[in-house]
């Protein structure tokens, strides 16, 4: 065994770039999701209610 | 829900004096022969009212509104008046005793002025012989009582306002001063098509604001037909069709409007699309809505609300989120409706920014808190973002607004269960279940 920083160490930096690299393309892939209770149409109201705010009732 | 009645039943008096007990808002219609008037409520206290086609004050209308017996009555509730009219705050008590007194009157004034188009002149002579000052309403009404003007034309004139020039007029009749000369050539003469149908068109317009749909249609028929193709009764006739759910027939009083060539109006592409999107003819309504943007919508706010909202039911977050980012700035200062909070949230949480969500949403329900709507969607996004009391209170809060809303129950559920409350949770999922049956 030996102290000075060898072939193991070299594999550790190496994967430790890599791992950063999955983590950071997991964070950006769960950020461009939608939260599921928005995709829920049993927890969200998706249309609104009422007439009036889907249509012009002045003649304009 | 609206309440409809018979004034043999229930008597002007008596209905504004539930409205007011119970602080509604809303808009009371009253129909009395070919006439139609309304008064408009802002918690039971009377804001505005009027009287079709006869241009008087809210006062003076309400008072002339007492003198209708028969009619039917038809209480819209949350109905408001237009923007430009002037709004008062009068307490519906404080004209009952006036009303009561000029009903009275208005029986024994009508024995002698039976009718409006009454032209009456003045008697000299008896003016000689009987030595009597006159009062400031009868010097105001003398110059003209001339054998020429017929009573509406003397109203007019005189700026008294019907009761007191009735009152006045019945005043000289009494003492002899005026004598009746004949009907005015006016009230002979056949109506113009041109005004009838404008008085049809007004009545429609006001009975369409007021909630009476089937009455809106009738006058609006009427319009069509004695002016043919006029453009405001087929928006008005599509209207009354989305309120009835008739899509098609909507659809078709919008396409009469634009086969008609006549001027572009985004309105009416944005009733047409939603028309469409009803009937699941979603490329129609997207080219309709594409017709509303090229023809001067682009800068009217709830035209891109519309497209917004069109948007989200596409599944098109991204549009939509920069439609309503549109509006708001269109609306300036102003404030936005509820549905534009609505779907600003709805599309800010797509785009996964719940913290901008909750912004808007939590100034929605400041702004609007009757609307349950806004206050479950709130809940889902504090849930979403992992603020699991706050969902709760919003929740609570919702139901406060509407225990009718599936929804805000399952996100109860949600929140019960998340505590450890699972027989409370099961009776709320349970809750949602029945109400979702509905």
């Amino acid at each position: 065994m030996t102290d000075e920083p060898g072939e193991y160490d070299d594999f550790l930096t190496d994967l430790q770039s890599v791992v950063a690299q999955r983590v950071e393309e997991l964070r950006a892939r769960q950020s461009a999701q939608t939260p599921s209770a928005f995709n829920d149409e049993e927890k969200v109201v998706r249309d609104w209610p009422e007439l009036a705010g889907r249509i012009m009732e002045e003649f304009r | 829900m609206a309440i409809r009645g018979s004034l043999t039943e229930a008597s002007l008096p008596d209905v504004l004096q539930l409205l007011a007990m119970g602080r509604k808002t809303g808009c009371l219609g009253l129909t009395h022969a070919n006439n139609f008037g309304y008064i408009y409520f802002t918690d039971g206290a009377i804001s505005h009212a009027s009287i079709v086609n006869r241009g008087l004050g809210t006062e003076e209308a309400v008072y002339l509104l007492f003198t209708w017996t028969q009619g039917t009555f038809n209480f819209e509730p949350g109905a408001t008046p237009d923007d430009e009219v002037q709004l008062h705050c009068i307490d519906p008590q404080s004209l009952l005793l006036e009303g009561a007194r000029r009903v009275d009157e208005w029986a024994l004034i009508a024995k002698k002025i039976p009718t409006f188009d009454i032209v009456y002149a003045m008697d000299r002579h008896k003016m000689m012989e009987i030595d009597r000052s006159l009062t400031v309403e009868e010097e105001r009404l003398v110059p003209l009582i001339d054998g020429q003007r017929d009573v509406s034309a003397i109203i007019a004139e005189s700026r008294l306002g019907e009761f007191v020039t009735a009152k006045t007029l019945y005043g000289l009749l009494t003492t002899g001063y005026v004598l009746r000369i004949g009907v005015s050539s006016r009230s002979r003469a056949p109506a113009r098509a041109d005004d009838k149908a404008t008085e049809h068109r007004n009545l429609g317009v006001a009975f369409y604001k007021t909630g009476m749909y089937e009455e809106a249609q009738r006058e609006f028929r009427r319009v069509d037909t004695l002016r043919e193709n006029d453009p405001e009764a087929c928006f008005y006739l599509g209207l009354v069709a989305l309120r009835q759910q008739q899509w098609a027939a909507a659809a078709h009083a919008f396409e009469r409007y634009v086969s008609q060539q006549h001027s572009s109006r985004p309105s009416v592409f944005v009733n047409l699309a939603y028309a469409y999107e009803q009937m699941g003819e979603l490329d129609r309504a997207r080219t309709a809505m594409a017709d509303a943007l090229s023809h001067g919508g682009r800068g009217d706010p709830l035209v891109q609300t519309n497209a917004a909202a069109m948007a989200v039911a596409a599944h098109d977050y991204e549009t939509a989120d920069a439609a309503l980012a549109s509006a708001r700035s269109l609306w300036g200062t102003r404030r936005p409706p509820p549905a534009w909070f609505h779907y600003a949230g709805l599309a800010a949480a797509m785009v996964n920014d719940l913290d901008r969500a909750i912004a808007l949403l939590g100034e929605a329900v400041q702004v609007y808190p009757s609307y349950a709507v806004l206050w479950n969607n709130l809940a889902v996004a504090y849930e979403a973002r992992g603020d699991f009391d706050e969902a709760l209170s919003t929740v609570e809060r919702g139901l406060i607004e509407d225990a009718t809303l599936p929804q805000l129950h399952r996100n109860f559920a949600d929140s019960l269960q998340r505590d450890g409350r699972f027989d409370e949770a099961r009776e709320a999922y349970r809750r949602a279940h029945s109400l979702d049956a509905l």
